[in-house]
């Protein structure tokens, strides 16, 4: 009996025990293990008999190998006359060449697994093509032509225009893109860039001729650089890519790249009215100069600190605090030695006034209250977890590729990330900001404004606050300025 | 014991020698894509893991085997608001801090309610693999439901209904196409529920549902990326093996999935959208013999631009500006659906003509191979594209774990895909597509 008593009591404090261990180690989050080497494959490169560069990123475990070539001319080099031209040359290469139709085109690239994109940036075009590995020849077979023969066919070209029309026409319900839109047209104002802005109008005017004389110009090699990713080898690339694109004609083409345009020095306020909405979006925005690999990264922690994360100062207070916004985050678009920075935020209709003096305020402490260095290191953390993570999915690694290349960035935005970002502290931010024009943004608002009503406090409210409010129409065209 | 040794290597050599001249078809795969284990805690936890060492990286994605499916009739939306509340605090994890922690590590994170599977999915650096299994396990064991967060969430989850109402300029024409084309109440259901059950919902019916199916024995955790595998079974058995079991969840039987024909006119009340005719199919049970052949028939008929429909309908004729469509899976039934989106009302009967010549076309001649090879290609590439990174391999196991039962069904898939032929595309074609039939015409008002 009595040792039948202990055995019990000895299992209840064994279990008890047991029981408390586990409790422990379930009441804390665990500690870290070290940050794992970032191992990144090397970009190799290698330029070819008629200057056209090539660069190789052997990713092995890809199923697919994704081609880009990059053309360095963008919307920025389209003629002042055709906004738009830049874009439609681009778009026009799949729509057939001398050896095949469009529709073949589709049929070849379907064969291969293939998909077909391009992207148009101010200074600069992106082909993009991706395919099964084990289609290597027959994608760069398919790039070789489009590049060397393509037809540029009438009923393509009318047709092209039509899809085009509707697609641009299409977002003028789209909020998002209107806002993003008119605050680049108003930070590129008398720049070559603000092109990049153009509407549907620019489609309407484009010729043959056009898109011919814009094509021989600028799709030339010694004006391009191809970058291949995915399973495959330096060696069988620059023989594979030599095959195909050694006979693509260079030309004698020479331009300076364009200098950056200039923030905006007096802070604007651009309404758009849009009756069918019930919320309100927000986009508060300027230029940055990006000088150095270090005034990028101090920017990046900066981003991270304002806006960039539900964690991060603009979303706590609009959102979680104030109850202002369904989400606000900052952002830094990169371009040519330059970025734009802003801010997006989806808000309730009646606070419009409130979140956009919320979001100022928030600049304003930061360009005059040093970010503590503890949140400082918890930026850096994340980006330091963040950035593998991002280049783990197939479509930032391409990008992420092509902006290096595109920008001429160097090892410090591959490699050398994270002794990058490691060197950021709380000073060289605050050194960065304190200089910049990120607190005379262009605000662009678009809302059901009411304009027509004979009383509108809401227009009221901001012209008494910011002096003036300039109306303009969905495409981004100055209607009237209320004073 | 060299006689043993001399004995494999003979058998090896045999082996190889045997492979060697095997027919290798185009395309064929000998072996799944990448590598994984599976094994099972004491409490009946399945864990998949798969390594990769090309970032260091890590995800986790942990699957309950439920879903709407498993809703009783009048409690719609009960899976998906414990979705909700699963990232509304456990024993030693507060309101939100779920998101907060993952966040913090630079990381990312996604759920997500289907029919039959719920899936919670982050990608974390590789050194914060232990933090996510402290989270999931937290809420696996402890999951702290009240009143308030349930209120709470409901509200969230009604005003989200009523957001996509005005989103979605289809809702009403797709969920009655849904109803007609799944028949039973568990499999046609919406996900998001309907918003007079989730008002009914009570305290207890969401904690009776959490009970019995977040248990370990109806789940599985697939972890992708850069890790060490004996350290990591260590840790899934440190955080999840004692975690309890919970009753086995019961099966509704199975009814039949029963012949239908219809052809309905349906008015969407909407200014946004255009005309749009929805055609539906019941076909063969996901991954059954006659599934593989359907999924190719997809990519011939309404995917992408060199889909045949899209060649006829938009480019040739122009009476429609999109087609869509393809297989839904629903548990252990498969639909086919093809969307088309009329230029203009006008058009309808010319359309839905050219519609039904093209399905007889492809019924009742052969397909080139070239027609073939071509979809073939498309379907690989979309297949693979699905595991190319840590994250996709991570939901795709979870994914095909819950609806094949085991990891290794998924070995021979592709193959299964890439051996079809044109002959047993006809043979399936005009079993499928010759009865089992919904039409409904969307008109706008």
């Amino acid at each position: 009996m009595k040792r039948g008593l202990i055995y019990l009591l000895t299992v209840f404090l064994i279990s008890f025990s047991f029981l408390n261990a586990q409790e422990r180690f379930r009441r804390f989050p665990p500690s870290p293990q070290p940050l794992v080497d970032l191992n990144l494959p090397e970009i190799r490169s290698h330029e070819l008999a008629n200057s056209l560069r090539l660069s190789v990123v052997q990713n092995t475990q890809s199923p697919d190998i994704h081609l880009q070539l990059i053309i360095f001319a963008g919307e920025s080099h389209s003629p002042d006359d055709l906004p738009g031209l830049a874009t439609f040359t681009a778009h026009m290469l799949s729509k057939g060449t001398s050896i095949f139709s469009s529709s073949e085109f589709e049929d070849i690239l379907a064969s291969i697994g293939g998909r077909f994109a391009v992207s148009v940036f101010p200074e600069h075009t992106i082909i993009s093509i991706s395919f099964l590995k084990e289609f290597l020849d027959e994608g760069l077979d398919v790039l070789g032509k489009l590049v060397k023969n393509p037809s540029f066919n009438q009923k393509e070209i009318a047709k092209l225009k039509t899809s085009l029309y509707h697609s641009m026409a299409g977002k003028r319900f789209d909020p998002d893109f209107v806002s993003r839109r008119l605050m680049l047209r108003i930070l590129f104002q008398d720049h070559p860039h603000q092109k990049i802005t153009f509407n549907e109008n620019g489609i309407k005017n484009i010729k043959h001729d056009n898109i011919r004389k814009y094509f021989q110009t600028f799709y030339r090699p010694n004006n391009s650089h191809l970058i291949l990713i995915g399973g495959i080898d330096f060696q069988t690339a620059s023989r594979v890519v030599s095959r195909h694109l050694n006979t693509w004609r260079k030309n004698n083409l020479k331009y300076s790249p364009l200098s950056p345009p200039k923030p905006v020095k007096r802070l604007k306020i651009c309404l758009v009215d849009m009756p069918q909405i019930d919320d309100t979006t927000i986009f508060i925005g300027n230029v940055i100069a990006l000088n150095t690999p270090e005034d990028y990264f101090s920017y990046s922690v900066f981003n991270r600190v304002i806006g960039s994360t539900p964690n991060s100062r603009i979303f706590m207070n609009l959102r979680e605090t104030k109850g202002y916004a369904y989400y606000a985050f900052s952002q830094i678009d990169l371009f040519n030695k330059f970025g734009v920075f802003f801010i997006r935020a989806k808000v309730r209709s009646d606070v419009v006034l409130r979140s956009i003096e919320e979001v100022l305020r928030e600049i304003d402490h930061v360009m005059k209250v040093k970010i503590p260095s503890q949140e400082i290191e918890q930026a850096k953390f994340y980006l330091l977890g963040n950035f593998p993570i991002k280049l783990a999915g197939s479509r930032f690694f391409s990008t992420k590729v092509s902006e290096i290349i595109a920008f001429d960035l160097g090892e410090a935005h591959w490699a050398n990330y994270y002794e990058n970002i490691m060197q950021i502290d709380s000073n060289k931010v605050f050194e960065l900001i304190k200089d910049s024009s990120i607190l005379t943004p262009a605000i662009v608002i678009v809302t059901n404004a009411n304009l027509s009503a004979e009383e509108n406090p809401f227009i009221d409210e901001l012209i008494e606050k910011f002096g003036e409010v300039e109306v303009y129409n969905y495409k981004g065209m100055l209607q009237y300025t209320l004073k | 014991m060299f006689i043993t040794i001399l004995n494999k290597n003979i058998l090896v050599t045999i082996t190889l020698l045997f492979l060697t001249f095997l027919p290798l078809h185009s395309g064929q795969i000998e072996n799944f894509p990448f590598p994984f284990t599976h094994f099972q805690l004491k409490n009946g936890l399945n864990v998949i893991l798969a390594e990769d060492y090309s970032f260091p990286v890590v995800s986790v994605t942990v699957a309950y085997h439920v879903g709407s499916f498993h809703e009783p009739e009048g409690k719609s939306g009960l899976a998906h608001l414990l979705e909700t509340l699963m990232f509304q605090g456990s024993k030693n994890v507060g309101r939100m801090q779920h998101i907060n922690f993952v966040n913090r590590t630079g990381g990312r994170f996604d759920a997500l309610t289907t029919v039959d599977k719920t899936i919670f999915h982050q990608t974390v650096p590789a050194n914060q693999l232990e933090l996510v299994l402290w989270l999931e396990s937290d809420r696996m064991f402890s999951l702290r439901i009240t009143r308030e967060k349930v209120e709470k969430a409901k509200q969230s989850l009604i005003d989200g209904i009523r957001f996509r109402k005005l989103d979605d300029p289809y809702m009403s024409s797709s969920l009655h196409f849904t109803q007609l084309l799944f028949g039973d109440y568990s499999y046609n259901h919406p996900v998001i529920g309907f918003e007079t059950d989730l008002r009914s919902l009570s305290l207890q019916d969401v904690r009776s549902f959490y009970s019995n199916y977040y248990r370990p024995n109806n789940s599985v955790i697939c972890i992708a990326g850069h890790i060490d595998k004996a350290r990591t079974r260590e840790l899934m058995e440190k955080y999840f093996q004692s975690i309890p079991t919970g009753p086995k969840s019961e099966e509704t039987t199975k009814t039949e999935f029963y012949d239908i024909l219809e052809d309905i006119h349906f008015s969407e009340k909407s200014l946004k959208s255009s005309p749009r005719l929805n055609i539906g199919y019941r076909i063969a049970s996901p991954y059954s013999d006659d599934y593989f052949p359907m999924d190719i028939c997809s990519y011939i008929l309404v995917k992408g631009k060199t889909s045949r429909l899209y060649k006829r309908l938009v480019i040739k004729e122009r009476l429609a500006t999109s087609i869509g469509g393809g297989i839904e899976i629903r548990k252990d039934r498969a639909v086919f659906k093809i969307f088309v989106v009329l230029n203009s009302e006008t058009n309808r009967d010319r359309c839905k003509k050219a519609v039904f010549s093209e399905i007889n076309k492809f019924i009742s001649n052969l397909i080139s191979s070239e027609e073939l090879a071509k979809a073939k290609m498309m379907l690989k590439s979309n297949y693979l594209s699905k595991f190319a990174t840590v994250s996709g391999r991570a939901v795709f196991l979870a994914n095909r774990f819950l609806e094949r039962n085991h990891p290794e069904q998924v070995y021979p898939e592709l193959n299964q895909f890439l051996s079809v032929t044109s002959h047993r595309i006809m043979i399936i074609a005009n079993k499928y597509f010759s009865k089992h039939k919904v039409i409904l015409d969307v008109k706008i008002r």
